[in-house]
C-alpha cells in the first residue's frame, strides 16, 4: 500500500513537519507499510470480548494551594531560543486570538 | 577487577572501607574514557558531578549515614531530566537543552547518595529497537561490536554489559528495557505501569512508558528498584500501592511456583536455538521446584499493530511541544511562524520520530479515530484481560523469550520499519497490559550472542519476578558472563 | 426576503481558583510576563499535569445551578493544534465526556419566559497571550495565563435575536459571580463569548451555514457584532452568494467582522483522552455535599424577597447584584425584625454604596458588618438619629471600631424625639411669639418654618424636625 501524496501533505501539515520530495517518496512507501501493518487492528475480531472488570483508577485531585517554584524566569529562559524582556519571541502571528 | 563485582558486592566493599566511592567512581570514569569511544553508549559524561557526589558519599559513609546505594555509580538514560547537565533524549531537538529540574528517578537516586556518571545513549525520544535512531550515532554491542545493542535503552544496556557502570536506569514503552537487556546479556526490569513516577521522564507514549533498573543481576535490580519505586503526587498515574522490600523476598524458595509457557510465544517462527534456551530455563526452574504449564494468550499476535496505533498517537501529541519557541532547537532565520515550526521540527527530529508522529497524526485524524485508536484501545483491554485470566487461573508467572532474535548487525533493518517493529513482538503486550516483566540472561547463540528469557507477572508482582530470577541466577552463571571487550583494557 | 436568525453561544468563564487547572502557579491577572508560568504551564519536557480539585468543585456547582447532569466519570482530552501561545501543542480540554451535561437557564423575553438549553459545560485550560509586533515583525509570548482554568458553557442554538443573547449573557454573568464560580471580569478576559450565527428563511426547518465570531468581551460589542454579522449574511444570501463556515473576528473599532485567515487550515483537532490524567470520579456524596453548600439561587431568592418583603423589582435586583448585599440584608432583618425591609434595602443599595464608593472600596471589604449596620439602622428607625446623622455615623464607622451609639454620643448626634422634652421647648417658643402664633392660627401656615427654626435653635439642632412639626401643628390647632 502506498499513501497518496495529498494524504501525506495533509498529515505533515497537521504535524507541522516539512517534508522534502525525497522524504515523501520514502515515506509514501514506509508509511504505506506501517498503515497496512496497523490496519490489522481494524480487521481484528476480539475473541470472547468481556466486560471490563478492571477497576478504573481515579484522577487524584490537588488542593488549590499555590506553590511558588524557586525556578526564576531568567533561569528557565536560558533554554529559550529567543526571549526579550521576559517574553518569548516568535515571528508575528497574522491574526491574534486564542482558542 | 573491581568492575566484575555486582552492585551488592560493591556496596559491601564501600561499607567495609575496602575502597572509597571516589576510587570506585574514578575507576568507572577511567573505563568510560578508554572504552566508550568504541561503544558510544554515553552521550554526556558528568565527571565533575560524579566526583563531587562521590566525595559527598564518602563523607556520608564516614558519618554512618549511608543507605544501601550510597556511593555507588549509576548511569541515567538520557530521557530523564537532570538539573544542570544536558538532557538530549537522543535528539538534535534537545541537543542544547539543559533541564532546570531533576526527574523523580534522578532525585531519588541522588537522595540515596548514588553517583551519576553521565547520561546514556538511546534511540531518539525512545523510539527504536536498535539504538540506531540516535542523533549521537549508534551504540555498539559489547558482545559483537558490529551489532546493535537493542533499543531504545541501548546505551544503558551496552554500558552495563561492558561494565562501564555497575548499574543504569532505562525506560520501557514497548520493550525498551527488556529487549536491549536480552541482547546485551544483562538483567532488566520493567515495573508495573504506575510503580515508578514518570515525572521528569520525557514522554514518548504516556500510557505505556515506565522506568526501571538495568543491571547485572536480579539482586542488583531489586536494590535500585527499591529506591526508584514509590508514590509521587506529581504524576497522576503513579500508584499509591505500597512498595514491598524487594531484597527481603529474593531468597525465598520458588518451590510450587506455577510457571506458564504461553504457546503463542513459541510458534514455529521462533528461532529454534532461542526456543531451546527458554525451554532450558523452564527445566532449570522446574528443578528448583516450580511446575510448568502450557497456557494460551490468544491476542498476542495483534499486540504489535495495536501498539503501533496507540504509541504513535500519544507521541504525536507529546512531541508537539517541541516547536522551537520555549526550548530546544530552532531553525535559522525563520521567514514566518509556519516556517519556524516546520523547519525547527523537521531539522530537529530524525526520520523514525517523524514517521511515528505522522503515523500518530494519521490514526487520530478525523475519520480514522474509531477504526484505529478506539479499536486499539479495545484490543489493549482485551490483551489485559487475557493475561489476567491466565494469572487468575493459578499461574504465578509466565516464561517467554524476550526477543525473537539475538543482536543483529548494525544497519540490517534500518530501511524496514516493520521488521524493526517486530523486534518487540514478545515485549509489547506486557506494556499494553501495564504488567511487570523482566529479562534475564539465559544463554548464548552459536555466534556467542546473549539470549534473554522474559518473566511476566501480574500487576505489582515485581518482588515475585525478582525472586524467581534471583533463584535462577543463584544456580546458573549466564548473568556473570562478561564480554571480552569489557576486559580488553588493564584497569 | 425575511430571515430567522439562529444563534448559539459558547462562553468561556475563568474559574475563581487560587491556582491553575493543572499546576500550582497562581491564577492571577496582571503579573510581569512569564513570572506566573512554571514548567508545567510552559509545557517543559517531562512535566505532568495534576488536576485542581477546586476547579472540579466549581464546575460541579455551575452544573447544579443550571439543573444539569454531572458526569461522575468525566475525563480530560487533548485538543491538538499549534499556536505560539499554546505551550504543549495541545490544549487539555474535555471532549466526549464533559463534566456538565444538559442544563438550562430561563430568560425573560417580550413573549414571556424562554428556556435556553445548555448542552454542556466543560473544563479546559486557557492559553497564553501574544503581543503582536512586540519587536519588528516579532510577537512576544507571555504564558502567565496559560493553564488558568476555564469553564466553557455551550448552549444549543436557541436564541433568535441579540436581545435574547444579551439577556442570557447577563443572567449567566451574574450567576457565575453570585455563586463565586468566576469573577467574570470582562476587561480581563475572564468572561468571553463566541457567537455562532446562521440565517434561515423565515419558518424553515433547515439550519443555514453558520459563522463563528470569536472572543468578544463586552455586551455592547456582542450586540453590535450580532447585528453586523446578521446583515452581512443576509446581504450575501440575498445576492445569491453563500455563507462560508468559518471563524470570524469582531473588530470593535471598525464595527465589522472579518475572517481569521491564519486559522483557515482545516481544523482537525484529533481529540483523544489525555493519558496523563485519569477519569475524574465524582461520588454522589460529593455532589450532595456541593448541593448542600450551594447558596440559594438568585432567581429563587428574588421570588422569596418579593413575596416576603414587598420590595420593588428594582430594589430586589439591586440587592441581589452582589450576594454579600443580599446576605447582609437578611442578616440585618434577622437581628432586628422590626426594621422596615425597604429601609434596610435602601441603605444597603444606596446609602452605604455611596459611602463605599467614596472610600473606593466595597461593603464586603469594609468594617461594617451586619451587627453594626443593624444598630445604626435601629437608631435611625427609632428616630434617635436623623437621616443625615446616620450617614455621618456610617461614614465614621468605616474608619472606627466604635459602635454606632458610641459614635452618636461622641459626635453629639442624638436626636431629641421625646414628646415631653420637645413640648416643653415648643411651649416656650409659642409663648414668646404670640403674634406669630395668632397669625398661624389665622391660616398663615408658612410660619411653620419659623417655629421649627426657633425650636432647632433652642435645641441646638437636636430636635427631630418631623416630630417637632407634628407637635407644633397639634398645639397651634388646638
Amino acid at each position: 500500500m502506498t499513501i497518496p501524496n495529498d494524504t501525506i501533505d495533509h498529515i505533515a501539515r497537521l504535524s507541522h513537519l516539512k517534508l522534502s520530495d525525497q522524504d515523501k517518496i520514502r515515506l509514501a512507501k514506509n508509511l504505506g507499510n506501517i498503515i497496512t501493518f496497523i490496519d490489522q487492528v481494524n480487521a481484528y475480531e476480539i475473541p470472547n470480548p468481556q466486560a471490563s472488570h478492571t477497576q478504573e483508577a481515579s484522577q487524584p485531585l490537588r488542593p488549590d494551594e499555590p506553590f511558588r517554584s524557586d525556578l526564576e524566569r531568567d533561569l528557565i529562559q536560558q533554554n529559550a531560543p529567543a526571549a526579550e524582556e521576559g517574553l518569548y519571541l516568535v515571528p508575528d502571528v497574522i491574526e491574534t486570538s486564542s482558542e | 577487577m573491581l568492575h566484575h563485582r555486582s552492585l551488592m558486592q560493591l556496596h559491601d566493599s564501600l561499607k567495609s572501607g575496602e575502597f572509597s566511592s571516589l576510587e570506585l567512581t574514578t575507576h568507572y570514569l577511567n573505563r568510560i574514557k578508554q572504552l566508550d569511544g568504541t561503544l558510544n553508549s554515553i552521550i554526556t559524561v558528568s565527571e565533575d558531578i560524579a566526583l563531587e557526589q562521590a566525595k559527598e558519599a564518602d563523607q556520608r559513609i564516614a558519618d554512618g549515614k549511608a543507605s544501601a546505594l550510597t556511593g555507588l555509580p549509576i548511569l541515567h538514560k538520557d530521557i530523564f531530566c537532570t538539573k544542570g547537565i544536558k538532557t538530549s533524549c537522543g535528539s538534535r531537538m534537545l541537543d542544547n537543552f539543559v533541564s532546570p529540574y531533576n526527574a523523580f528517578v534522578v532525585q531519588q537516586c541522588q537522595e540515596a547518595g548514588m553517583v551519576m556518571l553521565g547520561k546514556s545513549n538511546m534511540d531518539e525520544f525512545a523510539m527504536g529497537s536498535s539504538n540506531e535512531n540516535s542523533f549521537y550515532g549508534p551504540v555498539h554491542n559489547p558482545w559483537a561490536l558490529n551489532n546493535i545493542p537493542g533499543g531504545s535503552s541501548g546505551g544503558s544496556a551496552a554500558a552495563v554489559a561492558a561494565r562501564l557502570t555497575p548499574i543504569a536506569t532505562g525506560t520501557d514503552t514497548g520493550g525498551s528495557i527488556r529487549q536491549p537487556a536480552a541482547l546485551c546479556g544483562i538483567t532488566g526490569l520493567k515495573p508495573s505501569y504506575g510503580r515508578v513516577s514518570r515525572y521528569g521522564m520525557i514522554a514518548y507514549a504516556s500510557s505505556l512508558d515506565q522506568a526501571g533498573p538495568m543491571a547485572q543481576s536480579a539482586e542488583d535490580c531489586a536494590m535500585l528498584l527499591q529506591t526508584m519505586a514509590g508514590h509521587d503526587p506529581r504524576d497522576s498515574t503513579c500508584s499509591k500501592q505500597k512498595v514491598p522490600d524487594y531484597l527481603a523476598s529474593l531468597g525465598e524458595s520458588i518451590k510450587g511456583k506455577r510457571i506458564g509457557l504461553p504457546k503463542e510465544y513459541f510458534s514455529e517462527h521462533l528461532d529454534s536455538h532461542i526456543a531451546d534456551t527458554i525451554h532450558a530455563v523452564a527445566k532449570q526452574l522446574e528443578s528448583l521446584g516450580a511446575t510448568l504449564h502450557e497456557v494460551s494468550l490468544p491476542n498476542t499476535c495483534i499486540a504489535p499493530p495495536a501498539y503501533y496505533v496507540l504509541a504513535p498517537a500519544e507521541c504525536s501529541a507529546n512531541l508537539a511541544r517541541f516547536d522551537g519557541v520555549r526550548f530546544g532547537y530552532r531553525c535559522e532565520d525563520p521567514k514566518d511562524l509556519n516556517d519556524l515550526y516546520e523547519r525547527s521540527r523537521s531539522e530537529g527530529f530524525g526520520p523514525e520520530v517523524k514517521r511515528r508522529i505522522l503515523t500518530g497524526t494519521y490514526v487520530l485524524s478525523s475519520g480514522y479515530y474509531d477504526a484505529y485508536y478506539l479499536k486499539a484501545q479495545a484490543i489493549k483491554q482485551s490483551i489485559t484481560e487475557g493475561f489476567l485470566s491466565v494469572f487468575n487461573n493459578n499461574i504465578d508467572c509466565l516464561l517467554t523469550p524476550t526477543a525473537p532474535s539475538t543482536a543483529f548487525p548494525l544497519g540490517n533493518k534500518v530501511d524496514d520499519p516493520i521488521a524493526m517493529y517486530l523486534s518487540d513482538i514478545y515485549t509489547i503486550a506486557v506494556n499494553l497490559a501495564g504488567l511487570p516483566a523482566l529479562s534475564m540472561p539465559a544463554g548464548f547463540d552459536h555466534a556467542g550472542l546473549p539470549i534473554g528469557a522474559q518473566l511476566i507477572g501480574p500487576h505489582w508482582s515485581e518482588a515475585m519476578l525478582l525472586n524467581v530470577a534471583h533463584q535462577y541466577q543463584k544456580t546458573t552463571d549466564w548473568h556473570q558472563q562478561i564480554p571480552d571487550f569489557a576486559d580488553s583494557i588493564n584497569t | 426576503m425575511n430571515w430567522d436568525i439562529v444563534i448559539g453561544l459558547e462562553v468561556h468563564t475563568r474559574l475563581n481558583t487560587r491556582t491553575k487547572l493543572f499546576s500550582s502557579s497562581l491564577n492571577a491577572y496582571g503579573a510581569e510576563p512569564n513570572t506566573q508560568a512554571n514548567l508545567v504551564d510552559l509545557g517543559y519536557p517531562g512535566v505532568l499535569p495534576v488536576m485542581n480539585e477546586e476547579a472540579v468543585r466549581l464546575a460541579t456547582r455551575l452544573g447544579l445551578a443550571i439543573g444539569a447532569e454531572i458526569d461522575q466519570a468525566s475525563r480530560m482530552a487533548r485538543k491538538n493544534y499549534f499556536y505560539p501561545d499554546l505551550s504543549k501543542g495541545y490544549q487539555i480540554s474535555q471532549d466526549d465526556r464533559p463534566i456538565v451535561n444538559n442544563g438550562s437557564l430561563s430568560i425573560s423575553t417580550n413573549d414571556g419566559e424562554k428556556t435556553i438549553r445548555i448542552l454542556r459545560a466543560h473544563l479546559e485550560e486557557d492559553a497564553g497571550k501574544s503581543t503582536h509586533s512586540f519587536r519588528p515583525n516579532q510577537s512576544g509570548i507571555d504564558f502567565n495565563r496559560a493553564g488558568t482554568p476555564l469553564l466553557e458553557i455551550v448552549t444549543e442554538p436557541d436564541f433568535c435575536n441579540a436581545t435574547e443573547v444579551i439577556t442570557y449573557l447577563k443572567k449567566l454573568h451574574h450567576l457565575v459571580r453570585y455563586l463565586g464560580i468566576s469573577d467574570a471580569n470582562m476587561q480581563e478576559g475572564s468572561f468571553r463569548c463566541d457567537v455562532n450565527i446562521s440565517l434561515k428563511p423565515k419558518g424553515s426547518d433547515t439550519l443555514g451555514t453558520r459563522a463563528e465570531i470569536k472572543n468578544i468581551n463586552s455586551f455592547r460589542f456582542i450586540e453590535q457584532a450580532i447585528h453586523h454579522e446578521t446583515e452581512r449574511q443576509a446581504e450575501l444570501l440575498e445576492s445569491g452568494q453563500s455563507v462560508v463556515q468559518e471563524t470570524r473576528l469582531y473588530d470593535a473599532d471598525k464595527n465589522e467582522t472579518r475572517s481569521m485567515r491564519s486559522k483557515e487550515n482545516a481544523h482537525d483537532y484529533r481529540y483523544f483522552p489525555d493519558p496523563d490524567l485519569l477519569p475524574i470520579l465524582i461520588s454522589q456524596a460529593d455532589i450532595d455535599h456541593e448541593k448542600q453548600g450551594m447558596p440559594e439561587l438568585p432567581w429563587l431568592r428574588a421570588k422569596r424577597f418579593s413575596e416576603s418583603y414587598a420590595l420593588s423589582d428594582e430594589l430586589i435586583e439591586s440587592l441581589l447584584r452582589d450576594r454579600h448585599h443580599a446576605d447582609l440584608f437578611e442578616s440585618i432583618l434577622q437581628e432586628n425584625p422590626d426594621l422596615p425591609a425597604k429601609l434596610v434595602a435602601n441603605w444597603i443599595c444606596v446609602e452605604l454604596q455611596a459611602i463605599a464608593q467614596r472610600f473606593n472600596s466595597s461593603l464586603l471589604d469594609s468594617p461594617l458588618n451586619a451587627t453594626r449596620i443593624t444598630e445604626l439602622l435601629s437608631l435611625l428607625h427609632k428616630d434617635t438619629l436623623s437621616s443625615s446623622g446616620a450617614k455621618t455615623i456610617a461614614e465614621a464607622l468605616w474608619e472606627s471600631t466604635a459602635t454606632p451609639s458610641e459614635l452618636m454620643s461622641k459626635l453629639n448626634l442624638a436626636q431629641l424625639s421625646n414628646d415631653d422634652d420637645l413640648l416643653s421647648i415648643i411651649k416656650i417658643i409659642i409663648n414668646n411669639n404670640p403674634e406669630q402664633a395668632q397669625d398661624f392660627r389665622d391660616g398663615k401656615t408658612k410660619l411653620m418654618a419659623f417655629f421649627v427654626g426657633q425650636v432647632m435653635k433652642a435645641s441646638k439642632g437636636s430636635a427631630n424636625p418631623k416630630r417637632t412639626t407634628e407637635l407644633i401643628r397639634k398645639l397651634l390647632s388646638a
